[in-house]
């Protein structure tokens, strides 16, 4: 069974996309949580993060671990600024023109990201070049460190939401924000704290999904992202995960299982994480993991 | 009631300010000597085909600049009317009917992509105006060829040379096809599919994939392509994708010999995949490697060393092969305008085009007859291969 | 469809809700001097429009024939989201259907355009009545499943080769046309797309005043509420998505014989997105306001193309306007909605009308749900 064969390879490579999709999943949980608004620019803070990280390791010669955290930061800051200038003045309008509002945002930062960073492509240094060989599988040693962040956010995500005072207002905001306003959080700032760890969150997940960037991932991992924050359950930071790695799973094995047993052409892959997304919103509308926060129609 | 007043005295106000600019605007016109030849372009500036559409927009503005200091055709300045489709048919279309029911151009040039031509080219034939394009795509001169004509080598000759190139230098069988989803991609697919089992051999898989896949995804293409036991990997597509595929290739210890598309005719393939490019080799035009393959001082030689040391003086960046598309884009139309005469009609512009013969240009020798539109033949197309990152004759 | 809708709502509102009365010829002109004076509008376009065409380098008659076409899909657009509240980034996966329908009857079977149109409306109302199940989701969970339908639609269009042709599209797609006669001057184009926009945008105005779009705003407001006053709010809202999915049919079906070459790129998730921007930045709960958007959203490349060749020489950097335009877009939509959350054309009005009563402020109103 060649395909059995395969598997390996195929589980390998859908766990180091998985992750990248956990990163961008947490991002729209953690601002749906504090806000109550899908951020459709998100993606494009991926692509901030990977094309910044470019700018300055390669262009300017930082050393990574300088470039890194700059980029993130710088990331961050895009982050908060997209709060502040769009977001909070539209903290009392309603779900529609928060989502049309973000849309401009990410029409925005594509159009800059194209000015800035004009080229089809660049190369992001990886933080180790090479590669392991494992039984039946390859993987490049840029996926440990995939790996290994990944798992170190979202346990540091998690940690945030359970054990500090803001992550527990964050979570506060997410019940009921204006019951949380009454007990004396500052609902807006949390919006910033919001926009901030996503922004960061983002950007990390660009620039490790190294070592390619360009101005146009921002949609292609948007997409993937949110995709993965449905299937898990929108707003759990577990469902992200669990979202991020069937997704990741599937767009590997689906078009794998085709061409090699079946043997067509897998043109369709693109079409996987979107019709995952459409499956599961109309069978299980609360995700996976989810207890049923939607309301029935 | 006044807020309807309001309304009219808006728009009344519109329209007599619309109508002072048109004052201006013809008051403008009439300031020049001698009327200026006006040529419309439609590129794709932006979009999936940016990569192409830069190159050929920087090509045609220097060429047209260098012309007109030069003192125009006849006396007559050129002047060029550039605009982006940015890769999507329909813009492509609509820009099209735009230039010809503004702008009266003699002829049009574009575009970068299959597609943009293809809806262009019917505007072109319904006006009756010469069309030169610099799209490789095979099924452009499907039907009607009556005005269209085209610059770069076409996807068909590049596929036969790809293919050519493993059967009988490579001399394996079993091709494992990875193309762009994208209209570049699925239409070599399309020319590779078909003309294989002309040169004996065996597409025994193909798989397409997306450009902005990460490299791991492009590994499940390629897992999936190692199992149908190929003896090379062909990839046709533009960058990013084939760099990621190459690293990864290597990356993961694949031996096979990697043979690219004229898509990856660039630096930026290079850049991208940095070592691992070594060793790919792609069909290019001659002129990639022109220093290489050609003797000093043949008319050839000195006609691309002209082109690339203008081209690197006003923009700081190395020719590539669709700078050069745009560039005999504009050179076949003002060498037939300057035999026909300026002022000669669409027909006689056209025939002037037909009846090209010998011209050099950076693709090769454009011998245009009624019956050929395309100008070059397959031998205008040669084997590069990156060596030490740089570009080398391939052995043939 | 739209015919059969309009005027069932309309009969209905005459017998049931208002005591008949007799013909109220000023009353009816008063009422719908907007859509006269719009006809009228359109009707000497050509005259005005034609001659400033070349000096202003903006092609306005080619231009909108274009809007015709989005203010089509728009209104369409608007009756599902702005009316009855249900957000759709898909609608450009009906708009695509519509075309390939009308291009492949036209080209592969040999009907006539003006049967290949009609059969868009029904195939486009097909796939409305088939996706229709995702109305039970709400707000952003609706968004994103339609816009993974529209993603959905696209990927078929581009890989199902052996009927849509795949990437290399469908060509040669007749021009418009009426039984025994072809249109294909750019004027005639023109007049063919704006009567059948005419058209519906009057039985669109008419629907929402009607029985029917009362309800929509009913249930937009609080689908509890509706459903305790008797409005059926499931089947309410299937009909609007039903009919907003054939108005995209209708609209792709005119766009497919206007571009005459369509492929699958055309209809990306980026016209879905475009298609929304047009609705939200002309007024949400305005048929007219669709249509402003509808001729903003289209003009404005137009524009920023044509000002270089207004200021005669500009660096080159100035020149590669496309660069620009997504950003130009951003921010005016960003703009939008922060300050005229209800759309540039209703925050307009509000500002004129504030300007003399200083009691609706349009700066302060309260955001659409």
């Amino acid at each position: 069974m060649d395909f059995l064969g395969n598997c390996p390879q195929y589980i390998a490579n859908g766990l180091a996309n998985g992750c990248i999709y956990i990163l961008v999943a947490m991002g729209f949980n953690i601002v749906f949580n504090s806000t109550g608004i899908i951020n459709f620019a998100q993606g494009e803070f991926c692509m901030f993060g990977g094309l910044l990280a470019y700018t300055l390791a390669a262009s300017l010669g930082l050393p990574l671990p300088l470039a890194i955290p700059l980029a993130l930061a710088s990331t961050a800051i895009i982050g908060a600024a997209m709060e502040r200038l769009l977001v909070y003045p539209l903290r009392r309008a309603g779900a529609l023109v928060a989502i049309i509002a973000t849309i401009g945002a990410s029409i925005f930062f594509k159009s800059l990201g194209r000015v800035l960073w004009p080229k089809e492509a660049y190369k992001v240094p990886e933080f180790t070049a090479g590669n392991i060989s494992l039984p039946g599988a390859t993987v490049s040693r840029q996926f440990l460190w995939v790996f290994g962040l990944t798992i170190l956010s979202v346990t540091a995500v998690y940690l945030f939401f359970n054990h500090t005072k803001a992550g527990k207002a964050m979570r506060a905001c997410s019940v009921n924000r204006f019951a949380a306003s009454l007990v004396g959080i500052n609902v807006m700032r949390m919006s910033l704290y919001s926009f901030v760890l996503a922004a960061a969150l983002g950007g990390l997940a660009g620039l490790i999904n190294a070592p390619y960037a360009s101005y146009s991932m921002g949609l292609f991992l948007g997409v993937k992202g949110f995709t993965s924050a449905v299937v898990g359950g929108l707003g759990n930071t577990f469902g992200a995960v669990t979202g991020g790695i069937v997704l990741g799973l599937l767009e590997e094995l689906i078009p794998g299982f085709l061409t090699v047993v079946l043997g067509v052409s897998t043109g369709y892959k693109d079409a996987v994480a979107a019709i995952l997304l459409i499956a599961v919103l109309l069978l299980r509308p609360q995700g996976i993991l989810g207890r049923g926060v939607v309301e029935k129609v | 009631m006044s807020g309807k007043k309001i309304v009219v005295a808006v728009l009344l106000a519109g329209v007599l300010l619309a109508s002072m600019l048109a004052q201006m605007g013809c008051g403008q016109k009439e300031s020049g000597s001698k009327e200026p030849i006006k040529i419309g372009v439609v590129l794709s500036e932006s979009g999936a085909n940016e990569p192409l559409g830069k190159p050929e927009r920087n090509a045609i503005k220097l060429f047209v600049k260098r012309l007109n200091e030069a003192g125009g055709i006849d006396g007559h300045e050129v002047e060029v009317i550039i605009k982006d489709d940015q890769s999507d048919a329909n813009k492509a279309k609509q820009a099209m009917v735009e230039l010809l029911e503004q702008d009266n151009p003699v002829a049009v040039i574009g575009s970068s992509g299959t597609g943009t031509t293809i809806a262009m080219k019917q505007e072109a034939e319904k006006a009756g105006i010469p069309q030169v394009c610099m799209a490789a795509g095979a099924n452009i001169m499907d039907g009607d060829i009556t005005w269209i004509f085209r610059t770069p080598p076409t996807a068909t000759e590049a596929g036969r040379k790809a293919l050519s190139y493993i059967a009988e230098v490579l001399k394996v069988k079993r091709v494992a096809l990875l193309y762009d989803t994208n209209p570049f991609g699925s239409d070599g697919k399309a020319v590779v599919e078909r003309e294989a089992p002309e040169y004996g051999l065996e597409v025994v898989v193909s798989e397409g994939y997306q450009t902005e896949e990460s490299e791991e995804g492009m590994d499940t293409h390629l897992t999936n392509a190692m199992t149908a036991n190929p003896e090379v990997v062909l990839v046709w597509g533009t960058n990013p994708g084939p760099a990621k595929i190459v690293k990864r290739m290597r990356d993961k210890g694949i031996k096979l010999p990697y043979v690219g598309s004229h898509g990856i005719a660039n630096q930026a393939f290079i850049e991208l995949a940095g070592e691992a490019a070594n060793g790919v080799v792609f069909p290019a035009g001659k002129m990639l490697i022109y220093q290489k393959i050609m003797e000093p001082g043949s008319e050839e030689y000195e006609f691309i060393k002209d082109f690339a040391d203008a081209y690197f003086e006003e923009y700081g960046e190395n020719i590539n092969t669709f700078a050069g598309h745009g560039w005999d884009a504009i050179l076949i139309i003002t060498e037939a305008l300057k035999r026909a005469g300026v002022g000669a009609t669409p027909e006689e512009l056209r025939d002037a085009i037909e009846s090209t013969k010998g011209l050099v240009g950076t693709a090769g020798v454009f011998n245009y007859s009624p019956t050929d539109h395309n100008g070059l033949t397959p031998d205008d197309l040669t084997m590069v291969e990156i060596v030490n990152g740089k570009w080398e004759p391939a052995k043939e | 469809m739209i015919a059969s809708n309009g005027g069932s709502g309309k009969k209905r509102g005459g017998s049931y809700g208002s005591p008949p009365r007799r013909p109220d010829w000023m009353g009816m002109l008063r009422r719908n001097a907007l859509l006269l004076g719009f006809t009228v509008f359109i009707m000497v376009m050509p005259a005005w429009a034609v001659p400033l065409s070349k000096p202003l380098s903006i092609p306005i008659i080619l231009t909108m024939r274009l809007v015709g076409v989005y203010a089509i899909v728009a209104v369409g657009l608007n009756l599902l989201m702005g009316y009855a509240g249900q957000v759709s980034l898909g609608q450009g996966a009906f708009f695509g259907i519509g075309a390939y329908t009308s291009a492949l009857l036209t080209t592969k079977v040999g009907f006539p355009v003006w049967l290949g149109i009609p059969c868009a409306i029904l195939v486009a109302m097909l796939f409305g009545v088939l996706l229709a199940p995702v109305l039970r989701l709400k707000g952003h969970y609706l968004a994103m499943a339609t816009l993974a339908m529209g993603i959905v639609v696209f990927v078929f269009l581009r890989e199902m080769t052996w009927l849509t042709g795949g990437n290399d599209g469908v060509r040669n797609i007749p021009h418009l046309s009426v039984p025994f006669l072809e249109i294909t001057s750019t004027r005639g184009e023109f007049y063919y797309v704006w009567i059948v926009a005419i058209i519906v945008l009057a039985l669109c105005s008419r629907l929402v005043d009607s029985r029917v779009g009362r309800a929509m705003r009913a249930l937009h407001q609080s689908e509890v509420a509706a459903e305790a006053m008797g409005v059926p709010v499931s089947a309410v809202k299937k009909r609007v998505f039903i009919l907003s999915a054939a108005l995209g049919g209708l609209a792709g079906g005119l766009f497919a014989h206007l571009q005459r070459f369509i492929d699958p790129n055309q209809f990306s998730i980026l016209l879905s997105i475009s298609l929304v921007t047009m609705v939200v930045i002309g007024g949400m709960e305005s048929v007219w306001g669709s249509v402003f958007g509808a001729g903003l959203i289209t003009f404005l490349p137009k524009l920023v193309e044509a000002l270089p060749r207004w200021l005669g020489e500009v660096p080159d950097w100035l020149e590669r306007y496309s660069n620009y335009e997504g950003m130009i877009l951003g921010v005016i939509i960003m703009l939008t909605m922060v300050f005229m959350p209800s759309g540039i054309t209703k925050g307009m009005v509000d500002l004129v009308r504030w300007r003399r009563s200083s009691f609706v402020n349009p700066f302060r109103r309260k955001a659409v749900d």
